[in-house]
Formats: C-alpha cells, sequence, structure tokens
C-alpha cells in the first residue's frame, strides 16, 4: 500500500487555524496534481451531514468553525502503474477515509461531546450512485411509456419507513438495485445513514451483488 | 410535522382501522402524549400464557422509526427473555436488528411470538432460563402458569 496523501489537522488555539486551513489548502492542491485523486479532494470539500436535523457542513468548514478537533483524511492505493488494469473496479484499487473528531462543539451543532464521524469513500459513492437513480411519479394521468407503466405497477402500497403513500406525485423515490423495494429517497437516505441494509428484506442493499 | 409524530399518526389511525382484524393485540396512544402508547396483548395459546392479559408499555423515541421503540412488560410476568422485576424484553428486533419496517403492531405480534417461543440462552431472567436449559420443561410451566394466574389474569370472586 502506497500512501498518496495525507491531511491532518488539530485545531487547539485560535492562532493555528488560519495555519492549519492553509495547510488543507495546500494538500488540495497537490490532489488537484494527480487527477486520478480528484475524488478525494471531491470528499474534503464536498458537504457531509454530521448530525440528523443540522445543516450538511464541509470537513473544511468544521476545521475553520474549529469544531473539529481533528480532521484527517488519507488515501491509500495499492495500485501499480505496471498492474493497472483498467477494467477492475476503481474501489478495487482505492481506500478512502475521511475522519473526523468533534470535541469543542459551537452553536449550529448539536451539543454531543467527543463524537466521532467516519465515514467510507465506498459508501459515500455507493448513495450517491444511489440518489442518481431517484425518479417520482411525474402525473397520475400521464403513463405513457411502458417503462413508467412497468414502474406505477411496482409502486402500489405504502413507503414503509414512513407508511405513507409511494405513488403520490411528485416526491423523490428510489428502488434499491438488489432487492427492488422502493422508498422515498429521503426516507431511505436517513435510514442508510445507520444501516446498511434494506428494511425489509435486511439485503446490503449498498454493495452490487 | 416532525417525521416519528407524523408516522405515529398514520400508526394511530392504522390501529384504529385494524382494531377487530387482530383480536389478540389492543394497542392504544397515551391521550396526551403520541410517543407514549400501552398494548394488551393475550398470551399465546398451547403455552403457560394462555388465557392472561398481559400490558406492555412503549417509550418511542424522537428518532422513530430510526431507532427502535422501548418497550416492556408491566404485567409480571415468568419468561425467560423478560425481566422479571423490570419487565425489560430482550428482542434481538427491539436492539440491533430493528429495521424501519417494523410497527408497533408488529412488534406487539413478535412478543407473542417471544411467549411462544422462549430463547433460554439469552435470559434475563435466570431462574427461568435455568429451568428451561436444564429440561425441567414441567417446572418452568407451572411457574409461567402460576404468575400468568396470579398477575394477567383477573381475580374470580
Amino acid at each position: 500500500m502506497v500512501k498518496v496523501a495525507a491531511v491532518n489537522v488539530s485545531v487547539d488555539r485560535e492562532e493555528q487555524v488560519a495555519e492549519q486551513l492553509d495547510r488543507i489548502e495546500s494538500s488540495l492542491s497537490s490532489l488537484n496534481e494527480s487527477p486520478e485523486l480528484l475524488c478525494a479532494k471531491d470528499l474534503l470539500l464536498r458537504p457531509i451531514q454530521i448530525l440528523d436535523e443540522h445543516q450538511p457542513v464541509c470537513i473544511i468548514d468544521l476545521v475553520a468553525q474549529r469544531v473539529a478537533s481533528s480532521a484527517s483524511f488519507s488515501s491509500s492505493s495499492s495500485l501499480n502503474n505496471s498492474n493497472f488494469n483498467s477494467n477492475s473496479d476503481l474501489f478495487g484499487m482505492f481506500h478512502f477515509v475521511a475522519h473526523v473528531e468533534i470535541v469543542s462543539v459551537l452553536t449550529g451543532i448539536a451539543p454531543q461531546m467527543g463524537l466521532i464521524f467516519k465515514r467510507d469513500l465506498k459508501k459515500f459513492n455507493a448513495i450517491d450512485e444511489l440518489k442518481k437513480q431517484a425518479f417520482h411519479v411525474a402525473s397520475s394521468s400521464s403513463s405513457s411509456s411502458s417503462a413508467n407503466q412497468e414502474d406505477e405497477g411496482l409502486l402500489v402500497g405504502d413507503c414503509s419507513i414512513c407508511l405513507q403513500d409511494l405513488s403520490a406525485t411528485g416526491i423523490d423515490l428510489i428502488r434499491l438495485p438488489n432487492c427492488s423495494h422502493a422508498f422515498h429517497l429521503k426516507c431511505i437516505l436517513s435510514w442508510l445513514k445507520k444501516s446498511d441494509f434494506c428494511p425489509l428484506c435486511r439485503d446490503l442493499c449498498l454493495q452490487k451483488s | 410535522m416532525q417525521a416519528s409524530r407524523a408516522r405515529l399518526f398514520k400508526e394511530y389511525k392504522e390501529v384504529q382501522r385494524e382494531k377487530v382484524a387482530d383480536p389478540d393485540i389492543q394497542l392504544a396512544c397515551d391521550d396526551t402524549n403520541i410517543f407514549k402508547w400501552t398494548a394488551l396483548i393475550k398470551g399465546p395459546s398451547e403455552t403457560p400464557y394462555e388465557g392472561g392479559v398481559f400490558q406492555l408499555a412503549f417509550a418511542v423515541p424522537e428518532q422513530y422509526p430510526l431507532q427502535p421503540p422501548q418497550v416492556r412488560f408491566l404485567t409480571k410476568i415468568f419468561h425467560p427473555n423478560v425481566h422479571f422485576k423490570t419487565g425489560e424484553i430482550c428482542l434481538d428486533i427491539l436492539k440491533n436488528a430493528w429495521s424501519p419496517a417494523w410497527t408497533l403492531q408488529s412488534v406487539c405480534r413478535a412478543i407473542i411470538a417471544l411467549m411462544a417461543h422462549p430463547e433460554p440462552d439469552s435470559p434475563l431472567n435466570c431462574d427461568s432460563g435455568n429451568l428451561l436449559r436444564s429440561g425441567d420443561i414441567r417446572g418452568f410451566h407451572s411457574m409461567a402458569r402460576m404468575y400468568t394466574r396470579l398477575a394477567a389474569m383477573p381475580k374470580k370472586g
């Protein structure tokens, strides 16, 4: 395993904040130089939701607000130019971890001390992938295409998370890739923050079968 | 409206509609607090709990249905997976195997199933678990029967 890039920040004193932000930013620009790591930069700048009922924030903002006592990002790669195989899954070669520890808590973030946040990019991307597949029932009267009809045929009933009707128009829906169980997008996203399993069949729904 | 509130309200309406459908379960919501529920469940037949009516108390968390409700027996019951003093229930779906697809109604059904099929290998009531594990089915039955009669059946005369 070759360590490609790492950002480590710990915020103890006010005067250190600017310095640490500089460090992150220089790390980010070094990431820019290697195109295959652009998605890693994305991870640092992408808003993440740390606690329910709060606006998503970026790791870099957390540091700026001195909410995070330490933020670290590392990406390691087992990739060798010699055995590069363009067909293999990107995730087989790279593994990214973002890690933020929140110790001092400012306004805007719930008062939970010592919360540790860890998230795998793999899950990030799987959820992103899932969001792309969201669809909604545009209007009950227009069921023109056969694909639409097929979708609607399976959408009888309620979302088993909120128990509200699935076929209500204009609400984003999702069908999980392996088991095809349908939910409201916002409902399944809030559940997948806690679990990797489909609520109905316990299928590991973020992994491709 | 808060997601948990909306969902509980939906369950409340469902319970009103299904009241006749499941005669073994009577779920009721606290008049003033939709996060507090009680249930009356009938002891399953061909078990020492048959003929008894057991009261359950539900405390539903704000995060419901992403987090399971806390359920305990208010009626004393002699069962390996129920704490004899506190009524706490050891059941996987109320802990790590929780899924938001469960409802308060289906949790009641799961508890009835647990009454009929005790798991003596994860006991909260050691006396009860030991009776079953040592193979003293008769001893377990008579103890469970006695407490059902004492606590879960209406007094006669």
